[in-house]
């Protein structure tokens, strides 16, 4: 299948939070892409593509969850709490348990920040897009990206320590 | 510099996105501060908190067939009823065929002229296969003294190979493929979600050729030659960590 197949449907996943919402996204998107192959003039098809996906999926969430679409200005943040260090790569259970735990920290953190702030992160840190290639994505300046991407970070950080002070 | 212009410079820093003036005056901030310090380990910290352990979800294997099927429909209704049967069923074998186009073959960055063009295809095609067919290693061991021996007793040369899990890169396995007509060592190595294949095999040219990048059909890839041997690395990583990793193998083969 297309190499940006993947990065097409986690995109969509990460976005609309749900199997079956993601496939209908990616399926639409794609017949999009179709529809306007003609006028693709570029020489970075994943960026092109993932913007495809990432407007069918604003488009979508608009028509089926508009109070998930939330405009967020970018302000300044304060108040930073350390942060829980990434556990080591040996795999003793233990070890092996508190990488799930982590995995399960760090997803719900994405998942829990609004829809700006999350595809930046998915965008970046899963798929490993440059600014310039984000920047064409979101089809937004680059400082925007940069300054998007602080927050956002700013965001997992205070949820994972949400999650972590949360635990018993 | 306000807390707030710090704080996206920081993080441009820690993507090394920063450019050359502006990584110096921070890089000067940061000896000064120790509070500029703190925030910069604990910025990288979390990027590689989350580049390890989010998750990239998987597309379902029937979401392709499933886009193929819905693909005709799309075609309007109106100028479909006015032709005839044989030129439907033609223009839906070209929208098939562009659609294919679309899916494969999207850069079109490949250069007949260039006398690797071939080589480029082949291993862009053993790196897609080796994905596809479930058979990315014959050997799976993250260790290099595991997958070393193994190649070369395999095969009439003994390939470097690297442990470079602590840049990120861990190794996977080692599997053997056939490229340009002779059998070649496959290095598997996995960055974050990403496989890199690496294939080696001994040069056969005069002189060795430095690091070349190129794109092909959305995969990046590069080569280059050292200490007797041809490396071709190719995989869906963007290109600065690609050619992260070619400094990595290129300073440790030397």
């Amino acid at each position: 299948m297309s190499p940006h197949m993947g990065a097409a449907y986690n995109l969509a996943r990460w976005l609309t939070r749900n199997d079956h919402d993601a496939e209908d996204v990616v399926q639409e998107a794609m017949l999009r892409a179709f529809t306007f192959f003609d006028g693709f003039r570029g020489t970075d098809a994943r960026s092109w593509i993932l913007k495809i996906v990432r407007n069918t999926c604003f488009t979508w969430l608009q028509a089926n969850r508009p109070n998930e679409i939330i405009a967020t200005d970018v302000d300044q943040v304060s108040d930073i709490s350390p942060l829980v260090s990434c556990s080591s790569s040996i795999d003793d259970p233990e070890t092996v348990a508190l990488r799930k735990t982590e995995a399960r920290q760090v997803d719900a953190a994405i998942a829990s920040m609004s829809t700006t702030f999350r595809e930046i992160i998915v965008l970046r840190e899963i798929e490993g897009l440059s600014y310039k290639e984000i920047a064409s994505v979101i089809d937004a300046p680059i400082g925007t990206v940069m300054s998007r991407l602080a927050r956002a970070r700013t965001e997992i950080r205070r949820a994972l320590a949400r999650a972590s002070d949360g635990k018993p | 510099m306000t807390p707030e212009n710090a704080r996206r410079l920081l993080n441009a820093y820690v993507d090394g996105e920063l450019d050359a003036a502006s990584t110096m005056e921070l890089e000067t901030q940061l000896r000064e501060s120790t509070a500029l310090q703190q925030e910069f380990e604990r910025l990288s910290a979390l990027q590689s908190l989350v580049r390890n352990r989010a998750s990239r979800f998987d597309a379902p294997s029937h979401l392709a067939s499933r886009i193929f099927a819905a693909l005709p429909e799309t075609k309007p209704a109106r100028a479909v009823k006015t032709v005839p049967g044989w030129w439907r069923s033609l223009a839906m074998g070209a929208t098939m065929a562009a659609v294919a186009l679309l899916l494969w073959t999207i850069v079109p960055t490949f250069n007949r002229l260039d006398p690797d063009a071939a080589t480029r295809e082949e291993v862009l095609v053993a790196h897609v296969r080796s994905l596809m067919a479930d058979h990315l290693t014959d050997l799976t061991s993250d260790q290099r003294h595991t997958v070393k021996p193994w190649l070369s007793s395999r095969l009439d040369f003994a390939p470097p190979v690297e442990d470079l899990a602590g840049e990120g890169f861990s190794l996977v396995g080692g599997r053997l493929d056939y490229l340009g007509g002779r059998p070649v060592a496959a290095l598997v190595y996995r960055y974050r979600q990403h496989i890199i294949n690496v294939f080696v095999w001994p040069f056969s040219k005069n002189r060795e050729i430095p690091v070349q990048n190129w794109t092909l059909r959305g995969y990046n890839a590069m080569r280059f030659d050292a200490r007797g041997m041809s490396f071709w690395a190719v995989s869906d990583l963007n290109s600065k960590d690609l050619q992260k990793l070619a400094g990595l193998l290129q300073r440790s083969s030397q």
